[in-house]
Formats: structure tokens, sequence, C-alpha cells
């Protein structure tokens, strides 16, 4: 998981999260919740998946491994990945 | 901005795929005879529910027997542990662009294999042929694919569909199914129909005269000479490309009906009734035309092709007729024919070309002339 990029170790909300989500994937914030899975973000394809790889290593630093990957599979998938790697408050 | 992406992104596929960075661009390359198991084991994993054709024999006459592709292979391939886990097909052509002659590809056929599927494997060979082919063309896909394309292509412009119902049985049953009162009602709609295509149909000229040919000749260099000019936007017609796309596709039949005057060809049509695949609505398709634009200066041969086109087409035994495509002349010649516009059916169209003003120009969708086959792997 380590990475020499310069990062924010900073945690964030579940909201912040969310909110983070649905700017990265260009989708409404009321779209974006928990529960929502990745067939139903039209962004979340093969690039969104790069995307989500790039912006979570560039941000909080996080590596993914190829299970994480294949888990991914929805917002909280996404939440989890965060959780696992401290930078998610409040849970 | 697309190099820099791979650049940016490369990194995150190899994780993704588990390769190393330094080798997951080897790992894509041009395909071999040797590769053909594994392209088919890939294709049958991927189109395991819709392969209604012998692959093989399709597989072949696409990418290694196609005489007028241009080397490596038409095919490439990406490779994981002596495993091929994805696949690309490209069509080569020549793209005319306002007189100019340009390389360029068409890419189809893009498959990976369901356990490697929304990782990061179809942008990466999207990303890489673009680097190595100045122009990349696609057309259309699957709702999927579609917006991965029109984040990766510009999207230029969309083909119209233009549909000819022929006999209303199918639709008919569709609403009021199956019975007396739907075959009654059909038969008064046929009759119709009927009448209706013969208000479209016009005495030949006496100096055109229509007739099917086996294959293309010289003569389409000529036809598509006419086109090659300052305005213009289109994929040149040669005889090689023509014979490899439609007389000796091994996945369905092609009719061809070429114009004459005076033994002179001044224009064809080829059309498309596959019983093959699954048609439960018998539908046929007009996929591609080109024809000088007057005879002697004074009437368009394309809307009698046209016509006659749907004429064999009718005899055949076809319910409807479709013809997808982006040009006026065949817009005037198709509605003149009697096929109706459905405004909420289209194809869109997608390009990506370096250099920068290229890309702009073909970008800016003036002058194009498309047609069915430009959208087609059939």
């Amino acid at each position: 998981m380590a990475t020499e990029r310069r990062y924010s170790t900073d945690a964030v909300s579940v909201d912040e999260a969310l909110a983070w989500v649905a700017e990265m994937f260009e989708e409404p914030k009321e779209n974006i919740r928990e529960n929502t899975p990745r067939d139903d973000i039209a962004a979340w394809d093969s690039l969104g998946q790069l995307v989500l790889m790039a912006k979570l290593d560039e941000r909080f630093g996080i590596r993914l491994t190829q299970a994480d990957l294949r888990s991914l599979q929805s917002v909280r998938a996404i939440l989890d990945v965060l959780r696992t790697n401290g930078r998610l408050n409040g849970v | 901005m697309l190099p820099n992406l791979l650049e940016k992104l490369g990194p995150y596929v190899s994780q993704a795929v588990g390769l190393p960075t330094e080798s997951l661009l080897q790992a894509f390359r041009p395909a071999i005879e040797g590769d053909l198991p594994g392209i088919l084991e890939l294709r049958q994993a991927v189109l395991r529910d819709v392969l209604w054709w012998d692959d093989e024999a399709f597989v072949r006459w696409r990418y290694f027997d196609n005489k007028s592709a241009t080397e490596p292979t038409p095919y490439w391939v990406f490779e994981k542990g002596k495993e091929i886990i994805g696949g690309i097909g490209l069509e080569p052509l020549v793209l005319v662009v306002d007189g100019e002659p340009c390389p360029a590809v068409r890419t189809l056929d893009i498959m990976v294999r369901p356990d490697f599927d929304g990782q990061g494997l179809g942008v990466l060979m999207n990303l890489v042929i673009f680097k190595h082919f100045p122009i990349t063309l696609v057309t259309g896909g699957n709702e999927r694919s579609r917006n991965l394309i029109s984040r990766l292509f510009r999207h230029v412009l969309d083909l119209h569909v233009w549909k000819a119902i022929i006999k209303s049985r199918e639709r008919v049953e569709r609403r009021l199914g199956p019975g007396p009162i739907a075959s009654a009602v059909a038969m008064v709609g046929d009759l119709f129909l009927t009448m209706d295509r013969r208000n479209w149909r016009h005495p030949l000229p006496k100096k055109l005269e229509i007739r099917e040919l086996t294959r293309f000749d010289s003569w389409v260099m000529v036809l598509s000479q006419e086109f090659e000019r300052t305005g213009r936007i289109l994929v040149r017609r040669s005889p090689e490309y023509l014979n490899w796309r439609f007389v000796h596709n091994p996945r369905c039949r092609y009719r061809i009906l070429g114009g004459l005057v005076g033994g002179k060809i001044v224009g064809y049509v080829v059309t498309r009734f596959n019983l093959s695949r699954p048609n439960p609505r018998k539908e046929a398709e007009i996929v591609d035309c080109l024809a000088l634009p007057t005879i002697g200066g004074e009437i368009s041969p394309l809307p009698f092709l046209i016509r006659a086109a749907v004429d064999q087409l009718v005899r055949e035994g076809a319910c409807l007729v479709s013809c997808t495509a982006f040009d006026d002349a065949i817009q005037t010649a198709v509605e003149a024919s009697g096929l109706h516009r459905r405004p909420d059916e289209r194809l869109p169209f997608f390009v990506q070309a370096s250099p920068t003003a290229l890309h702009e120009r073909l970008s800016a969708g003036q002058g194009w002339c498309l047609t069915g086959y430009d959208s087609d792997v059939e």
C-alpha cells in the first residue's frame, strides 16, 4: 500500500467519500449511496475503474490489489477499501 | 491528451491484470497464425450465447486471409502467461480526406475474457491502437461499450436509419397476438404496403440498365475517385477491398446490383438478407451503395438502384428492409424509394486521429459519406 507520492493522510467522512465518488464518476450526489451497485453508475466501466484506482492512489495513497479490484462491485466496496486503509472516519 | 492517458493509466492496468508495468506493452501485440486457437477460445468465452456462425472460418477470413490488409495481422491480442485474455480486431482501410488518401483502421470485435472484464484492458488496447495508427474509426457498439467509446473517441455524427415495412404480419401479431383477426389485418396492411411501394416506382431511364454482378472490378475505383475530392471524406472503394468484404465473406451472402449506361457501370448497391443468423423479423439491409451523381448531367441513378434492390429483397421474402447511412445523396435516393426515416434510431460514429489538425477536420463532421458497411462486422 505504501507509495512515494504525496497524498492526504486525512480521513474523510462517509458523506465526503460519497461526494468524492459522485464527482469522480460525474454523477449527481443524490445518485450515489452506499448500496449503489457498480452497474448503476454509467462511468464506472473499465475506464472508470482505472480512474478510481488512480484517484485512490493520488488522494489517499491506496494501491489496490487484484483481489480488491475484483470485489469492487458497489460504492460500499469503495468505502470498505477506504475504511480498511484507515481513510474513513466515524465507523 | 490520450498518449498521456496511456502513460498515466498504464501502471494501473498492469496492477489490475497482474503484469509488471514494463511487460504490459509487450503483452499486447499483433496476432500470429499460432494464436488462432487462443483467439477462438477467447471469442467462445465472450460470445458463447450468440455464436451462430463458424467462428474459425470467420476469424480466418476477417483477420488472417484478408489480402487487402496491410501487415501485420489486423488482430491484436493481449497475452498473459501464454493465455489470450483480450483481443481487438482492426479493419485496415484508406480514408480519403479532401482528396488525400490516409491510412486508417476501423476497430471492431474488442473482447476481454470475462474474468478480466472491467479492469481496464479494453481501455489499454484502444490507447495503444491510437499510438500505432493515425486514424481510428468506430461505429455503433452496444450500449455499454458506447459509453466507453464516447470518452476515448470524438463523437462526430450519427448515421441515419430508414426502414420500409414489406410484410406487416409480425408487427400486427405483436400488437394483437396471433389469430384470424391478426391475419386479416395483416392481409389488408400488406395490400396497402404493396400499393404504397408501387407509388414509389418510376420507369427506368432508357439508357440505364440494372444487372446483378458477381464481383467488383476496376470500375469501382472510378466511382470512388468521383467522390475523392475537397470537402468529402469517405472510405476508398477498391475491388480488392469490396470483394474481400462482400464476395468472400463466409458469414453471410451479399448481393450486388450494378447500374450500367452503355456497358459502363455508373453505380452499385449491395444488399444482405441473412437468414442464417437469428432474424425473426426477416429484416434485410441495404448495406452499401455508391453512384455517379447523375447520368449525363440529367438524372441520378441511385434511386433506381435502391428501388431495384428493395424489389429484389421483397422477391427473396424480406419482411422489412432497412438502410443506414450518412450522406445527402443517399438520403434523397432512399427516401425517394419508399423507405422512411426512423428519427429515434441512429448509429453513432466516432473518430480518433492524430495530428490534431486532422483530428479536428474529421471531428467537424462535414463532408462524410458513410454507409451501413462502415458499421458492420458481418
